[in-house]
Formats: C-alpha cells, structure tokens, sequence
C-alpha cells in the first residue's frame, strides 16, 4: 500500500517536474549581463544584521528587559532578520544568474572570478534558504511566546548547515566586486551600496 | 510490421547516432565520459538489434544482454550529472551523501514493489534485469526532481549540459515508469500503446539530449564599450573592495 503510493507519488513528481522546468524555461529572466545586476540588487544593512546575531548585545538586552517585553522584541527581531536573509537569498540568486553567464565566457579570468562568485553565491544561498525555514518555523509554532522554555536566540542563526552567514555574505560581496571591476564598470559604487 | 510501427520502433537509433557523431565531434567523452559510453552502447545494441531481429532466439540473447548492461551504465551517469551540477556543494558535510541515499532509496523501493507486484515473466534472471531498470528509471526520476528543485532554489543553469542529460532522462523514465506500472495493472490490453508511448518518449529524450549538446556554445559577452580605468579609478575601486571585510 505505502510502496504503491511512494511509487505513484514518484510519477507524478517526476512529471511535475517536467512541467516545472518548461515553465521555468518560458518564463526565467533572460541572459543576465553586468549591466542586469545592480538595479535587481535590495540592500542588506550587514552592520544592523551582526548587530541582531551578537551575543551579548541580546544577552544585555534579555536582562535589561522584562521576560514578557524580551519576548516581544525577541520576535520582532526575528522579522528584521529575516527580512535580511531573504535580501541575501534574492541578491545571491541574482549574482548565480550573472556569474552563471560570465562562467561561460571565452575570458579566462572572469571566468574563473565568476566561477568563485557562483561557489559563494551558492553557499549564501544554502545558507539563506535554510535559515528562513528554521526562523518561519520559529515564527509558525511562535517559539517566543513558550513560557516554558527560553526565548529563541538569533545568535544561533550564526551558523546553520555549517555555514556562517554574515561572513560568506562578506566574501560574496568582494567576490562580486572583483568580477565587476573584471568587466570594466563604472558603477561600482552602486553594487556595493546594493548589496 | 508496417512501414509506421518500423519508423516508430526503429527511429530512434539514427537519432541516437546523430547524436553520437555530436558528442564525438564536440569531444564530450572528457566532460561526460559515461554518458558517452551510454550513447555508443546504446547505439551499438541497436545496431546488433537491428542486424538480428529475424532471428529470434539470438535476438532474446542480444536484447536481455543489453537490457542488463543498461542499468549499470544508467547508475554511473545519473552519478557523472550529479557531480557535475553539484560540485559547488560538495563543501557542504551533507551534501555528498545524498546520492548514493537516494540509489539505496529507490532500489529499497523498487525491490519493495517487486516482491509486491509479481512481474509475470518466466525465468528468474529476466525478472531481476527488468527489476533492476525499473531501479534506475526510479532513481532517474528522483535525480530529475532533486536537480528540478535545485535548479529552481539555487539558481543553477538550465542550458548546463548535465541538465540536459538529466531532463531527457527524467522525462523517458517517468513514462517509463508510468507505462510499466500501468502494464502491470492492465495487462496485455494496451502492450502496444505503452510500448509506443516508452518509444516516444526516448526519442524525444534523445532530442532534448541533441539540442542541449547542439547548441553552440556563447560568445564572449561584448565588454562595456568604455575606455578602461584609469590608474586613479583603479586605485579608488580596489580601496573599496579592500574595506568590504574578508574572512
């Protein structure tokens, strides 16, 4: 019975799937040049992002505050943050897209910078997607409000599938930076600022 | 046969040659060598298919014999696009394990399925070999759903080559396994129909193979049509870069 339904549920995914891909063929972005970049770009405050995942500013502010206010901003907090990472996750996607393009390239040094930048790119983006489903989880069972149990802490977002987040956001800016300066643009600034 | 059960059924080895004369022209054999050794397999057991399919008994020997190679090779490609899409992830502790959980899953799955649903063919050896394909057909599918969702969550490219080879597959082995499962509910009633729809279904495969490896590959993207920095403006970017912290 079980086996008879794993086995169907494999068909239809696999269909699914063939329906999926021609979709996603029809409708994905065409070919993402440099000059594609920085206007699909949202900017990540990464100085207010450390600031959510220190440690000891959250230890300060659980004893500063009362258990119940903690709570509340606790769960605030989590929002910002995970405002935060879905920008790291778009701006990830959008650099995969570009670096995907350049990797193909007949000039051997973009290729290798956009060859890093993918490598990059993907990590934050693993990094993104699992951090967003284990804040959505906390924010879906609202872990902050079980009285019985500690309020979640942001710090343990720092690392997840052993990644570290900010700091791969970090080497992915300056990866972008080198294939941008590699492509001769102007514009430099405004990645920068972007992302 | 009639001339259009001949074309159906045999159409797609010159296909399948066309596409062999593309892998040798583009020298794939480094990029994706067991896929191209499934291609030259592929095309050198039809040929012999073909050379024998008046002679029975010899054409048995000749077709199960392939049929038995074929899951091998089948395992060893789905492993070469796996670690060609996802060598970016290999950093990743979890990630390598994925493929040979998801071979044990799907042949735990099919064995399962076997013992369930009795095959109906005599001898026991052509059972294991028919077990043993719908295995990989099974496993070709959930690769085919594994790299759908990752393309769609990473980003990946579609035009990759491994996509390509991967897609042809998904899409053959889901009717694959569709029509097996269906024979095996319906019996001989609509043999000639599933067999068609298994026949169109690796032809349009073996297309979605041609076009992946057909197209030329792009052209160096035309650089901005700037002069190029200055020696100030280079000196101005590389401090801006050098202040975005690095691990």
């Amino acid at each position: 019975m079980i086996v008879g339904i794993l086995w169907n549920l494999m068909i239809s995914a696999g269909f699914m799937s063939c329906v999926v891909i021609a979709a996603w063929i029809w409708f994905h972005f065409p070919d993402r040049t440099a000059d594609d970049v920085v206007d699909f770009l949202l900017p990540v405050d990464l100085e207010k992002a450390e600031t959510l995942l220190d440690a000891n500013a959250e230890t300060h502010l659980r004893c500063d505050l009362s258990r119940k206010d903690f709570r509340k901003l606790q769960r605030k907090r989590i929002h910002l943050y995970v405002l935060f990472v879905h920008r790291m996750a778009h701006n990830a996607a959008v650099l995969i897209d570009w670096a995907n393009r350049e990797a193909e390239g007949g000039d051997e040094q973009a290729a290798e910078l956009a060859r890093e930048l993918q490598q990059i790119a993907v990590e934050v983006r693993v990094y993104s997607l699992l951090t967003l489903i284990k804040l959505r989880l906390w924010l879906l069972i609202r872990l902050d409000s079980w009285q019985i149990l500690p309020a979640p802490s942001l710090y343990e977002v720092r690392e997840v599938g052993g990644i570290l987040g900010l700091e791969s956001y970090d080497r992915l800016k300056t990866a972008a930076s080198f294939l941008f300066l590699e492509m001769g643009r102007r514009n430099f600034d405004e990645l920068l600022h972007n992302l | 046969m009639s001339l259009l059960n001949f074309i159906l059924w045999w159409g797609e080895l010159p296909l399948q040659t066309v596409l062999l004369y593309v892998l040798v022209r583009k020298q794939i054999f480094r990029t994706f060598p067991w896929f191209f050794a499934y291609t030259l397999f592929a095309v050198t057991a039809g040929i012999s298919r073909f050379l024998v399919r008046n002679h029975h008994p010899i054409y048995m020997k000749v077709y199960w014999t392939s049929e038995a190679i074929y899951p091998l090779l089948g395992i060893a490609v789905m492993y070469e696009v796996f670690r060609s899409v996802f060598r970016n992830f290999n950093r990743l502790w979890w990630f390598p394990p994925i493929f040979p959980l998801t071979v044990v899953l799907s042949l735990g799955l099919t064995i399962s399925r076997n013992l369930s649903v009795p095959s109906g063919l005599q001898s026991g050896w052509m059972s294991w070999i028919v077990g043993a394909e719908l295995g990989v057909r099974l496993l070709q599918v959930a690769m085919f759903v594994l790299l759908v969702t990752l393309v769609l969550l990473f980003g990946l490219r579609w035009r990759q080559q491994a996509v390509g080879i991967c897609a042809g597959y998904g899409l053959f082995a889901s009717v694959a396994l569709l029509t097996t499962s269906k024979f095996y509910e319906f019996g001989t009633r609509f043999k000639y129909l599933w067999g068609l729809a298994s026949i169109i279904a690796y032809s349009i495969a073996v297309l979605i193979w041609l076009w992946y490896f057909s197209v030329p590959a792009k052209t160096e993207p035309p650089r901005a049509e700037q002069p190029p920095l200055t020696a100030q403006e280079m000196g101005r970017y590389k401090e801006i870069v050098r202040r975005v912290r690095r691990p």
